[in-house]
């Protein structure tokens, strides 16, 4: 039995869901929009929520091609960043070692997220993405240490070994990004909590007023979320709820976003 | 033919072709985390790790950049290229086809960079910290592509 429940807090819509949810990562395979693609899938698969994935890289020509045309760009036209991967299947993209992942090792159980590539046996999972949590450890623009740390510490960056027991706070150069564009930049993550074992998926739209980065953080801290990353943001941020989206990709985002990453 | 002619009709045109085509990638790394940015002398652009096909552009190094090449252009121009061969009918054919590259790759590069941009006044790489490793290589293309 799986249940989903919605609220929106501070123009952030929260999703929670219990029970044995399942994550199904979709891949545009068509000439569609990529909120035509999820509606098409939501009914093939069954789903209840649906978020945008991956980041997508373009050719130039394609770019420009998605600037000139009102028209969705072919799906093999657009290469996702990081591993998608399904049932133990490599679905798209690219191997994305320095980023993070975000997967369901087995399906209907627990999520986890981590540095590098996803295990490739996975039952799904998304790599390339901004880390937010992980295994405990928070993440943001800047390392930040207990009391105690030795001289020498490094401020951002990787943390030496003789520095890790007294880390409370990783550096990010994606999370500062995304946390020096403010509450108004668009935003979708995904956390789960061993504790509640609660999936909380976090979408806000483009251009409005809501949480930063690391306002979402606290959410996540709050909730007791022990792994928690950042998808695409910005205006990939798309958010499909019971039927209907709360939140859509910007115009030219509809036309060659392609990775979508479902849950029921 | 006075040098504001030889501005207009060649420098402007030359040194706008040569800003998107010709440019220095700067990568800045410290410890396991680098990123890329584009300009030259001062980086102007970088792929934006926010979003799918996002660019940071910073208002101010953009402005001097075209500056910087324009000038370089126009003491080349000035004087490496004969006066009689620029103000010659081939050289007013020079000049239209300076301008229709220089005018079409800003075009295009702005249609490119346009489909998420961020602006920011100054600085792209504000996040690491003076100690970064920075290494500099030429980029010759139109625009960046994503990190």
């Amino acid at each position: 039995m799986t249940t989903f429940t919605y609220s929106l807090s501070g123009g952030t819509y929260i999703i929670e869901g219990t029970g044995s949810v399942q994550m199904i990562m979709l891949v545009r395979s068509r000439k569609e929009y990529f909120t035509d693609f999820i509606e098409r899938e939501v009914k093939v698969k069954g789903l209840k929520v649906v978020v945008n994935g991956s980041f997508i890289d373009l050719s130039f020509a394609s770019s420009i091609a998605v600037r000139l045309r009102d028209a969705a760009l072919d799906a093999s036209e657009s290469m996702p960043l990081g591993e998608v991967i399904q049932d133990g299947k490599l679905l798209a993209g690219t191997s994305s070692t320095g980023k993070f992942n975000f997967s369901q090792v087995t399906c209907g159980k627990k999520f986890s997220a981590g540095l590098g590539n996803p295990s490739s046996s996975s039952c799904s999972a998304v790599g390339g993405i901004a880390p937010i949590i992980i295994d405990g450890l928070p993440y943001g623009a800047q390392n930040v240490y207990k009391a105690g740390v030795p001289i020498g510490a490094p401020p951002i960056g990787d943390v030496d070994a003789k520095f890790k027991p007294f880390l409370t706070q990783k550096s990010n150069a994606m999370f500062a990004t995304l946390l020096s564009r403010g509450g108004t930049v668009g935003k979708t993550s995904v956390g789960y909590s061993n504790i509640k074992q609660k999936l909380f998926i976090l979408s806000q739209a483009n251009g409005l007023s809501g949480f930063d980065a690391n306002g979402i953080r606290t959410i996540f801290v709050g909730n007791n979320v022990n792994n928690a990353v950042f998808l695409d943001c910005s205006d990939s941020s798309t958010l499909y709820y019971d039927g209907k989206f709360l939140v859509r990709p910007g115009v030219d985002k509809n036309e060659f976003l392609t990775v979508a990453v479902g849950f029921k | 033919m006075t040098n504001l002619t030889v501005l207009l009709k060649y420098s402007l045109s030359a040194g706008l072709s040569a800003f998107f085509w010709l440019t220095m990638r700067t990568v800045v790394s410290y410890r396991d985390e680098l990123m890329m940015s584009y300009g030259f002398p001062f980086s102007c652009f970088a792929p934006s790790s926010v979003s799918s096909m996002a660019y940071d552009l910073a208002v101010g190094p953009f402005i001097i950049d075209i500056i910087f090449y324009v000038l370089i252009c126009h003491i080349i121009i000035s004087l490496a290229i004969p006066k009689k061969i620029l103000s010659s009918r081939g050289g007013s054919v020079i000049s239209i086809l300076l301008w229709l590259a220089g005018l079409g790759s800003m075009i295009f590069v702005s249609m490119a960079v346009s489909l998420d941009p961020h602006f920011v006044t100054w600085t792209l790489d504000s996040y690491f910290s003076e100690n970064a490793k920075r290494s500099y290589n030429f980029y010759f293309g139109l625009g960046p592509r994503a990190q």
